[in-house]
This record gives C-alpha cells, structure tokens and sequence, in this order.
C-alpha cells in the first residue's frame, strides 16, 4: 500500500495544476510532408508545378526532380538539363513550363521534353518569368537584363534598361502593364512586344525594398509581395497613378517577408512567407463578408515556415515548396487537436459540445476548447470537483448543466456557471460506477453502465433500472441511441436490436453480435456499428452488413455517427469508414489523412455547425465537412516503362516492331496526388484480351508472349472516390507480319505460282506438242501400217466374202425351191433371211413318198459360218434320212439326225473338249390325200392355224445334238388337218429379235398376236407382213441370229 | 534561481565558444567597421566597404543563414561623427563569380566586385529596432553560394558598403544554421581579402588577423592603413618569433615585405595587434591586406588554416661524438 505522501504529492500537483486555464495546442492539419526521407533530392524547394501528364516538378536547390505521387524522379532528363538547379518556373498559356535556372539557364518542358533556351550568355539567377498578352515570354535575370522569347522562339536579348537595377521580379498587370522588382522597390516599364522595355517610373505606392513576387489575377488585381515589408495590393487610378493596400496590417502576417502569392479555384489568396508559414485569406475579394484567414505553419503540420511557393494542381490539391521540402494539403476537411497540454493529455475518451465549447473528456478530467481560437479553454479536474478518473461519457442538458460519466466513479453534473462538478450518482454496485454512455431526452438521463441502463428522472430525481432481470439481453451496455421517435436503443452483445424498455426488438436470426453503437440514417434506417463483424444496416425485414470486403477499413468498430452530409462515420482502429448509405460506397481514411490514434467508444460527436469530431487515443480529430473536397479528377495515366523482351523501351504511343514473339511489360501510373495508393486499375489488349482486367491496385500488365498484330493496349483508372478515367489511354503494338503473311509475299508467290505455272504449261505444250509430233509420227506409222492392215484385210475379207457368198451359192443351191412346196400347197411361203451371208437355218421339204410330204424347218446353232456348217451338214443327213424306208415319222427323223448329228459330230465320243453344236428342228409331215399332219420337233414349236383358231404346240424339249443323254425322246404329234389350215414353223431368230420403241425383243406373244392378225390373209400378204414388221421390229438394231418363217396353208 | 542564472551563463559562453563570428574568438577582434561613403578616410576605413566570403562545405545541405548584428549605424557600438546620417548596405552574393571573379578577390570595391547572384540586400540607416541586435539574411540554400572546387565547399559574399554618412558603422557577422539562434555549421569559415576592424580601446587586448600561406607564395607584402602608430604589429609564424612590420601612421599606408620560408607555406601567419598603453589610442580603425609576389591578394581566415600558428623553436643537437 502506497504510503499517503506519495499519493498527496501527484494529487496537489493536479489540483494546482487544474486550477488554471491550459491553453489547447493549435490544431494540426492534413498535411502530407516529402522530404528527404521520402526521396526528393534536396530539402529547399524552390518552386512547383504541375505538367500536362499531371506529373509533379520541383525545382530542389540540386536538381530538378519528378513527382509521381510514390517516387521523386531527380533529374529525368539529366544529360539535357543545365547544371545549376532551377529556382522558379511558369506554366505558359500554351501548357508549356519555363524553368529559370540559379545561374542563367533558361529550360522549357514541352511535349515531355526539357528544353534548354538559349539564355543569351547570362550567367546570374533567373528571377522572374511573365507573358505578355501576345504569347511572348519575358525571363528576367537579376543582373542581365530581360530575355523576350516569342511563338516563334526567336530570342531577344534587352540589357540597357536594366543596368545597375538587379532584377528581382517581374510581372504583368492585367492591363498588360510590364512591373519590374528590384531591390529597391517597384517599377513599370513601358513595353509593347518587339520592342526593348523602358523603364518609366518607380512605384512609390511600394516600399522601395526588395521586390519577391509580382503576381496579377485578372481583376482581382496585381500584388506584390516583399521581403519585410509585408504584401501589397496594387491599384491604379483613373490617371495612371498607382496606389497600395498593405494587406499584411489586417491579415496578421504584418511585414511579413512574402515569397510568394496564390489565388486558388476558390478565390482563396494564399500567401507564402519566409518565417511565418502560409496565410490562406478567404472573403477578401467579396466586399459583403468578412476575410478570414488562416494560418498553415509548421506548428500545424506544415513542413517549414519558410515558404518559397504555393501551387495548387489540377486535383486542387494544395502544395507548398518550402526550405524543408514539399508539402501536400490534401484536403482541408481534416484536422487534428494532436495533444493537449499536460495533465489532459491526449486520449480524447469523450465529446459533446454546446454552443460555445467543445467538451472532452480524458484521462484526467474534462477540457473545455472554446470555438473562438483558445478563449476560455479550460482544464476541469479535481480542483473543480471532478474524481480523478477517467471521463468516458459526456452529454449536455439545456439547464446549464453538464453530464459527466466516469469509468469507475458514477455520474457527475458540472455547473457551468459555476464552473464545478457535483457527484450525482455513485453506487455500492462498482459496475453501475462504469459509465460508458449518457443521453438526455425530456428530463430524463440515461446512462449506459455495466450492469444494465439507469434512468434518472433530473425532476424528481427517481432513479429506475433495466437489466437482464427487465428483458434486456445482457447487462453490458455499450452504448444508448435515441432515435427520431424517441425510443432508446441500447447496443450490447445480443441477437437483436432492443430498446432500454425491450419493447421494441428487430432480431437478427442465427448469430449473436456485439453491438457498439446504433445511429439512423436520414430515410430513418437504423445502421449498427459491431465489434467483429463491421457494421449492419437493419429495417424490419432486411440486414445488410458491410465488411472490410465491401471496403470497410475493419470489422471492428468503436464508434458511429451519422454525419450533417447523410454519410454513416464509424470509427475503428487507426482509421475511419465512411459509408453511403444509399450506394454503401465505402471511403477509409487512415494514416494517409493524418490519422494517427484508435477512435475511442462513443467519443464521436456532431456540433451544431456540422462538424463531426471523433475522441481518439492521439488527440481529437476534426473533419468540417464544409471544406471536404470530393476529388473529381480522374487519374491521369502515363506509362512509366515498356519494357520489350527484358529490354527498356523508348516510350511512345506507338510500338512497331519487326516479326517476332515479344515479352511485354508496361507499367504505368494514374497520377493521383491526394490518394496516389488508392487509385486502382483496369486495363486490356485490344487484340488479345477479350475483357478488361480486374480492379487493381498493381501498375503494370505483362504479356508472356505477343506474335504478330495489331494491338492496342488500353488503360483506365480510378480514384479514391471511384472516379474513372473518361477515355483510356491507349498504347499501339503494332508487330509485324512474317514475311509469309505479307500481300507482297502473296503477290510474289502468285507470280511465281503464275511462272510456274505458265512455265509448267508452256513445258506441257512443248512436250504435248513433241509428242503430238511423236504421236503423229507413230500414227502415222501406224496409219500406215494400218492401211497396209486394211488393205489387207480387205482384201482377205473379200476375199473371205467372197468365199461366203460363194458358200451362200452352195447353201442356197441346195435348199429346196420355193416352187416345190407350191406344187403341193398353192399358198405357201418361205421368209428366209440370214443374218450374215450364210445361214444356221435352213429348211427344207420333199415328197418322200407319194403321198407325204416332209417339211423341215431347222435352227442350227450358231450362226454365219459355224451355222452354215451346221445346216449344210443338217441338209446332208435330213436329206439322207428322209429318204431312208426305215424312217416312217417325223420322230424317228429327229431321233435318227440327233444320231447322226452326233455322231458326225464325234459327241458320242468323249465328250470331254468335243463340239456341243446342235441344232433345234422341226419335221412336220403331210399327207397330201387325207391332210393329216404329223409333226415331231426338237426344241421348236408350230402355230397352226386350225379350224379358224391359230393353235400353239409345243415341240420336245430337247434339241438335236449338243449332248448325249438317255432321257432325248421325240415324239410324233398329228392333228387332222382341214382345207384353209395353216402351218407356221418359224426359227427362233424372229421372236428373238430385238427391237421396236424400246429395243426389247419380239417375243412370242407378239408373233401370236401378228399371226391371229393376218392368218386370214393371203399368204403371200402374210409373207409380206411378216417381214414388214419383223423389220419394222428390227429397225436400226442389229439383227441377232438367222431368221427363218415358213408357212403353209393346207 | 542561482543554478539557473549559472546555466544560463554557461549556455551562453558555449553558444559563443562554438559559433563561427566574424570576427572570430582567436581573432579578439571587437568588430569589422565600415563607414559611410561621405566620410574621411583618416577615420580608418580605406574604401568604406569590406568584403567578406563565407564558406560552406560540400557536406553541408541544410539553409544557412547570415546574421548580421548591429547593422544599423547609431546607437552605442557605433561611432558618430557629427549626428547619425549614415546608411549601409548590406548585400549578399552567390552563385557564379561571386568568389571566382577577380574582381571580387580585390581590396578595393572597383570593377565587378558586386559580382554574382545578389541573394538579398538591405540598406540600413540609424534603425534603433536592429540595434545591438541580430539582422538575419536567409535562408539560403548552400548550393546558391558558389561553388569552389579548391575550397572543397559553396562560398557567399556579404558586402557592407556606406552608400551615405560620415559615421561608422561597427558591426558582426554570423553564418548559422538557424534564422533567430547562432548556430555554428560544422566545417565552415569566413575569409576576406581586406579586413577593416575596430581595435579594442584596452592596450592589453592583442589581435590577430590569420593570413594564409598556400605553396605557391614565395614572398610576401602586408599592408596596413590608419595605424595611427598605435603600437607594434608582429608576426609569428612556425618559423618566425615575432617579427616586427612596419606600422602606418594617421590616414597612410605602410608595406613591409619578405619572403616566406618553406615550412611557412601551407600554414597561417598570425600577424599581431599590440596596442600602445600611452598614449591611449580609443576608437582606432585598421586596414591590413597581404599579397604575393604575383600582386595576388591573400586571404585572411576567421579559423586559421590549421590552427593558430606557433613558432617552432629549432634546437640545435649535435651528437656528441
């Protein structure tokens, strides 16, 4: 135990120590600090400017040095550049950027390109650049004179006027009025372009002292800023006469030495000072408000009160070129009570505010900040009556009275009339001595503690309890939330939303959260700040929760307010969400935005004014929400490498390059100052890859492999704020073709495809003509020989023919005549017609005895010679055996021929490899006196017409010679004949015959047809009709076996 | 309180003891003094301006600044003559030529000796506000100065010049690291061609002026104006004792020249101010340069080119045989 002198002595100090006022230290902005350690080559920063691709230039007293928002480039273009650093620069009206260099040299950024001028040999400090309203630069030197370099870039070098008047600045008023700065004050010189300015008259409206910047806004008006003698506002009057404001006396910065003069987009004139920092004058221009002014200094975060130049870039970011490097204000929204002094300490526990103080609550006790810049700041500890003890919740009621929540000491109500605290509340129940929320409402307290949620009726000072014992989920209460309808939320570890009361619940099903704090958006939707699982929007029906995947800077909240702009504001550890709650776009501010301490539970608080302020463990962080900036800017985009197949390649817009297979690189940048690591990038090859790629924040694409093409790669980005650049920027790749895929290597091969093929052709036609000729040679050989071939064998087939003829002569001569047959049947006729010379069918027909008469019509096989043969050898033996007494009929004739037929034929021999010649027959036999008529046949049948009907009888149904067999059987077949029958026996040539329309063959059918058609007729009608249409039947068709018909009417 | 008035104390002698003054504590030289250009010369000041370089080494990347106390002319330090009407100008040059032109390497202020960038200038007349107080140009960045290769550093040249007047106006310089504090830069010095100081009114304090002797310097020739034949002037060297120069009577030059020895290049002279205790001479005002045998001038270091020279006695030991 601690002996009671050690306690005394702390315990007097804070006493002491809280009975006086302790002024709060100034708070800081956001500003973002380069220096050294951040890359830029040397501390003193001279001047800064922004070029077209947004890049950053900084004039350093080494090099010139590119900024990218990562990296400082020193001197990009180093074998270019003059050695001596540059000290001021100026953005033309044609975007280009003069750079005036320490000892004379004179550089121009144009097109990315650094240019050097030639300076017309000065060799002292260039200290001003000017353009006259014809686009003409003026760069003066401080010793030598002015350089006039007009769109030309013709140079004119001016001294005589400038003698002994070292030059400090120059400038132009917006009447064109040419303002020279020396060291001795202010004077204007008469000056039209082309021709050398002429120094008319010394400003006394100025002090004669050194002159550092001459600056002229339009009609806003020409200020001249000197060193030690504060800044000045020119003025002219009606009659040419210059008069000044000293707008140092009324904007704090007296005589200040002024460097240098800014109007920003918001008609805010900064002034940049050596030894005071920078003033912001806002109102100046506007004769119906009050100016204000603020002061940036290096006690606010600036990087130095030595300020060269201020520069605002086209994101309208501030930047500031000090004599400790560059500094960046971001956005202004932002500032920060760092720390307070001793013994409130900086963790800021708790906030509320009253229309006149902002009330924190620490460590140690309560501080008072005053709204009016340090008036009435106060400490408030135990002197006045508060425990020494942790203050964590705060609220106001409107009786003057201040409610103060402790960490472990109860509630206490602080006077502020009487500037005293009075304990309220204390409780035997040390749980119920933590408060960890207060509100008021209708003169009712409510304070949130750990052991449930006590209600204090300020009227009748009735004190009442809610618990888990009255319904509520748990007894740790985070924090209490009085909606829009006067219900108090309570937030706790629980699976639903309740009110202190538990009357009215919203359940979240299937998990239990640990709510911190609860506050409604401006359509009333209740939104919940959780420790782990991020923040919950809830309706009735609905949960939406947002986590760091939906972009929240952590699941783990400690704080929540709903901002005067509508956005949802949680506080989380070393870092900030703010959500939309219609879009649920997520915008995190950490480190980046000065952030430096965890935000404390409820110590988030809103002023009448709409300020949010949040308790954190580093100071208390401001955010005026009038003065955010919502960035509009999209990323400018460069590409900062190519790199071809491991090779560094010269930047351009467009790549052409030989055939072959490539390994790109490229980086790039989108050039983003505010939040350079936020912006996040999507890019695609045209040509190659059919959708853009995912979102992020790695700046550069790679391609293993790229053949021949076309491509185009194209980039695009986005800012913090989801800001997309409008048109992507665009990088052709143009790789060649390989030579096989070139029109002139397709004309080539056509033509020598066309060569070839005429070559091939002509080739073709020369050998087809040497063999035509061969050919003809050959044919004609052969011709010859053919014709010798023809003439032979015409002459053997005449030769031939004329042995056939002659053999027809003999075959005809020893068929019967027609006229024996018409001895005996007066009507008769025989149509004879073979179908070579010589004939297989032969007939023939005698008397054999007195009164039969033998008619034979025969159908040898084969035709022409063979058949000839054949029917000369069949006459012989028909001959022969018709005559012999021992055959009787028509069979035995047939049977005796097959037999001699065979056996002429030797096929009764081996019949192996023997003739199988025959022949088909027919032997029909007459008796003249009593008509009967006896028929055999082989093969061969008759029509007879018999009776008025022509009858079909068929014959045996095996031919004569060809092949012995046992089963060969001829038989007689008579019918009794009347006067007027007839007897058709016909070969097998004419219904074979093929013909008619359709080349089919005659048939039988049809030769019956014929024959009922004309039986009738005359005979010798018949014999012509028969013929008729056997040709008729034939037509142009070749005949195809001997064609033997006779018939003979009884 | 009185450990806190001790350290303070002692604050105070330490920031003097380190600083880089012009002129320096191994100077013991009360003040430089220029007076207006309407005044005589026989008050002690040859050409009513002095010239003088400040160097900054290479190292060195931070702003420098150069302070100037007591610039204006009236008040206590000063010296009048009649009433306070007089204005001095104070300039600083840098960049190229600013140390590089012969010109401003000369004694006198003739030809380009305004040579090189004019960093900042002030004029300052009787301004009780800058009396017995500290004046600061700056900042500047070191590389504004001029770059000297052989120096190893960036050099400034501050000119105080009486443009009006007759008084004279007694002031100091300081080259520090801080716009409002005298904090010296490590490796720094301050040189002129021509030096014009105040003595100090007591006999017994002895001043010194460090010349430097580079190997090229085969004699020398050392001027001084205005003595007013109050006391002695020696020098000590490495190898001199205390060689006795010629000393100038009222509103004249006097020269005294020899030759240097070899183990004097490359080493400071220390050339010694030793008043006359009767007559006591009050407000006396010098001028004192040096040249080479070629006519170069040479230049006077605040801190002494390694170190205040002591003369080294040559004993003569024989080995007895």
């Amino acid at each position: 135990m601690p002996r009671p002198t050690t306690l005394i002595i702390p315990v007097i100090t804070a006493i002491l120590m809280s009975l006086f006022s302790f002024p709060v230290q100034s708070q800081e902005y956001r500003f973002r600090n380069y220096g050294i350690e951040e890359g830029i080559p040397h501390r003193i920063v001279y001047t800064v400017t922004q070029d077209g691709s947004g890049y950053l230039w900084a004039g350093t007293a080494t090099y010139l040095t590119r900024f990218n928002g990562f990296e400082f480039e020193s001197n990009p273009t180093r074998d270019s550049l003059p050695s001596d650093f540059a000290r001021i620069s100026y953005r033309d009206s044609q975007n280009r950027i003069w750079f005036g260099h320490e000892t004379g040299s004179i550089t121009v950024l144009k097109n990315n390109r650094l240019n050097v001028i030639d300076n017309q040999g000065i060799i002292t400090r260039i200290t001003g650049i000017a353009e006259d309203h014809a686009g003409n630069i003026l760069v003066a030197s401080q010793q030598h004179g002015i350089v006039v370099i007009d769109r030309e870039m013709n140079i004119t070098h001016y001294t005589s006027n400038f003698s002994n008047l070292p030059v400090t600045a120059i400038g132009f008023t917006a009447d064109d009025q040419l303002l020279v700065g020396t060291f001795e004050g202010l004077y204007k010189y008469s000056y039209s372009a082309g021709s050398e300015p002429v120094r008319e008259s010394f400003i006394d409206a100025v002090p004669a002292a050194t002159i550092e910047t001459i600056n002229s806004f339009g009609n806003k008006g020409t200020f001249v800023g000197t060193r030690d003698r504060g800044l000045f506002r020119l003025v002219i009057d009606g009659e040419n006469r210059y008069t000044a404001k000293n707008l140092g006396a009324s904007s704090g910065f007296g005589s200040a030495n002024v460097q240098s003069v800014f109007l920003d987009d918001r008609n805010n004139l900064w002034v940049g000072t050596f030894g005071q920092g920078v003033y912001q004058m806002s109102g100046i221009f506007d004769s119906a408000a009050e100016a204000e002014v603020r002061r940036f200094s290096s006690a606010n975060g600036l990087a130095a009160d030595f300020v060269y130049e201020i520069f605002q870039d086209v994101e309208k970011n501030y930047w500031f070129a000090t004599y400790n490097g560059l500094s960046l204000l971001a956005d202004e929204a932002f500032s920060f009570y760092r720390s307070f002094d001793e013994p409130f300490g900086k963790n800021v526990l708790a906030a509320c505010t009253d229309d006149d103080f902002i009330w924190l609550g620490g460590e140690s006790g309560l501080l008072r900040v005053s709204k009016n810049r340090g008036e009435g700041d106060m400490f408030i500890g135990t002197g006045r009556g508060l425990p020494f003890d942790m203050i964590t919740a705060l609220t106001t009621t409107g009786d003057g009275n201040l409610w103060i929540g402790t960490a472990g000491s109860g509630i206490y109500r602080f006077n502020k009339g009487e500037e005293r605290a009075y304990p309220y509340f204390t409780s035997a129940n040390s749980l119920e001595n933590t408060i960890n929320d207060l509100n008021y409402s209708k003169g009712i307290l409510h304070a949130a503690t750990n052991s449930g949620v006590l209600e204090f009726n300020l009227g009748t000072g009735e004190l009442s309890q809610y618990g888990t014992n009255e319904g509520l989920p748990h007894n740790h209460i985070r924090s209490l939330y009085l909606d829009d309808s006067g219900v108090n939320w309570v937030s706790t570890r629980s699976n639903r939303l309740v009110d202190i009361y538990n009357k009215n619940t919203i359940r979240i099903a299937g998990i239990e959260i640990d709510f911190v704090a609860v506050t409604q958006d401006h359509h009333g939707r209740f939104w919940t700040a959780t420790n782990g699982n991020g923040v919950i929007k809830i309706t009735n029906d609905t949960i939406v929760q947002l986590t760091t995947d939906e972009g929240l800077h952590s699941n783990f909240c400690y704080s929540m307010i709903t901002g005067s702009d509508g956005n949802i504001w949680v506080g989380h550890r070393m870092g900030l969400s703010r959500i939309d709650p219609d879009s649920y776009f997520v915008r995190t501010y950490s480190t980046e935005s000065g952030i430096r301490g965890d935000f404390n539970f409820n110590s988030a608080t809103v002023t009448p004014d709409g300020m949010l302020l949040f308790g954190t463990t580093e100071g208390l962080v401001k955010y005026d929400l009038s003065a955010e900036k919502t960035s509009f800017a999209e990323p400018m985009l460069n590409i900062t490498s190519l790199q071809i197949s491991d090779e560094e390649y010269e930047l351009t817009d467009r790549v052409s390059l030989p055939y072959g297979s490539y390994k790109f690189r490229i980086e790039f940048i989108g050039l983003n100052y505010a939040n350079p690591d936020k912006v996040l990038y999507q890019y695609k090859l045209l040509g190659y890859d059919l959708d853009w790629s995912d979102l992020s924040g790695q700046r550069f694409a790679y391609y293993s492999r790229l053949d021949d093409g076309n491509f185009e790669f194209l980039l695009r980005a986005y800012n913090a704020e989801g800001i997309m650049t409008e048109f992507p920027l665009a990088l052709s790749i143009i790789i060649d073709k390989p030579i096989w895929k070139k029109w002139y290597f397709f004309l080539f091969v056509f033509a020598i495809a066309g060569l070839l093929l005429f070559l091939v052709i002509k080739i073709r036609e020369r050998n087809l003509r040497l063999e035509k000729e061969r050919i003809e040679i050959e044919l004609a050989i052969r011709t010859r020989e053919v014709v010798e071939q023809k003439v032979e064998i015409e002459h053997k087939n005449r030769d031939i023919t004329d042995s056939i003829n002659y053999a027809q002569r003999i075959q005809a001569s020893i068929l019967p005549p027609i006229s024996k047959v018409e001895e005996n049947f007066n009507e008769s006729f025989v149509f004879y017609q073979p179908r070579d010379i010589v004939s297989g069918d032969f007939y023939w027909f005698d008397v054999v005895s007195s009164n039969k008469f033998l008619i034979v019509c025969a159908d040898s096989t084969g035709h022409g010679v063979p058949g000839a043969f054949m029917s000369m050898i069949g006459t012989t033996l028909i001959k022969d055996i018709c005559m012999r007494p021992d055959v009787n009929s028509p069979s035995e004739v047939l049977a005796t021929l097959d037999r001699e037929i065979t056996s002429t034929l030797n096929q009764n021999l081996d019949p192996a490899g023997k003739s199988t010649d025959g022949m088909d027959i027919t032997v029909c036999e007459l008796d003249l006196n009593t008509r009967y008529m006896r028929f055999a046949s082989a093969m061969r049948p008759i029509m007879m017409l018999h009776k008025g009907e022509l009858n079909y009888i068929r014959g045996s149904r095996c031919s004569i010679g060809g092949y012995i067999t046992e089963q060969k059987a001829f038989e007689n077949q008579g019918f009794q004949l009347q006067q007027g029958d007839i007897i058709y026996l016909f070969s097998d040539g004419y219904p074979d015959q093929f013909g008619g329309p359709l080349g089919k063959k005659y048939k039988m059918v049809r030769l019956k047809n014929l024959l009922e058609d004309i039986c009738h007729k005359p005979m010798k009608e018949q014999h012509d009709l028969i013929k008729n249409d056997f040709n008729l039947w034939k037509g142009d068709q070749e005949q195809v076996d001997d064609v033997l018909f006779m018939g003979i009417k009884v | 309180m009185r450990y806190t008035i001790i350290f303070l104390i002692l604050i105070s002698i330490c920031s003097e003891g380190f600083s880089q003054p012009v002129p320096a504590p191994d100077e013991n030289i009360p003040y430089l003094v220029t007076f207006g250009a309407d005044s005589e010369t026989s008050w002690g000041d040859d050409d009513f301006s002095q010239t003088f370089f400040f160097l900054v080494p290479e190292s060195h990347t931070e702003p420098v600044y150069i302070r100037v106390y007591d610039p204006d002319t009236g008040g206590a330090i000063d010296e009048i003559n009649g009433y306070w009407n007089t204005r001095t100008n104070f300039s600083v040059y840098g960049g190229e030529g600013a140390h590089s032109d012969p010109d401003a390497r000369e004694v006198d202020p003739v030809g380009n000796y305004r040579s090189g960038n004019l960093l900042a200038s002030r004029t300052f007349g009787n301004e009780p506000e800058w009396d017995r107080r500290w004046y600061t140009f700056g900042p500047f960045s070191p590389t504004e100065g001029e770059f000297q290769e052989q120096f190893g550093g960036y050099v400034f040249k501050i000119i105080a010049e009486g443009v009006e007047g007759d008084d004279g106006n007694l002031y100091r310089y300081f080259l520090s690291t801080s716009p409002s504090q005298n904090i010296a830069i490590e490796g720094a010095n301050a040189f002129a061609y021509e030096y014009t100081f105040r003595m100090w009114d007591d006999p017994s304090q002895i001043s010194h002026i460090y010349p430097y002797i580079d190997e090229q310097t085969i004699s020398v020739r050392i001027s001084n104006f205005d003595w007013d034949n109050d006391g002695i002037i020696r020098l000590v060297s490495v190898a001199r004792q205390g060689q006795t120069l010629k000393v100038s009577g009222d509103d004249e030059w006097a020269h005294d020249e020899f030759s240097i020895h070899l183990e004097e290049r490359n080493t400071s002279l220390d050339i010694q101010f030793h008043k006359s205790k009767d007559p006591i001479v009050r407000n006396n005002n010098v001028v004192i340069n040096i040249r080479n045998q070629y006519d170069q001038t040479l230049p006077f270091y605040v801190i002494p080119i390694g170190g205040v020279p002591q003369y080294k006695y040559s004993i003569g030991v024989r080995p007895k045989n």
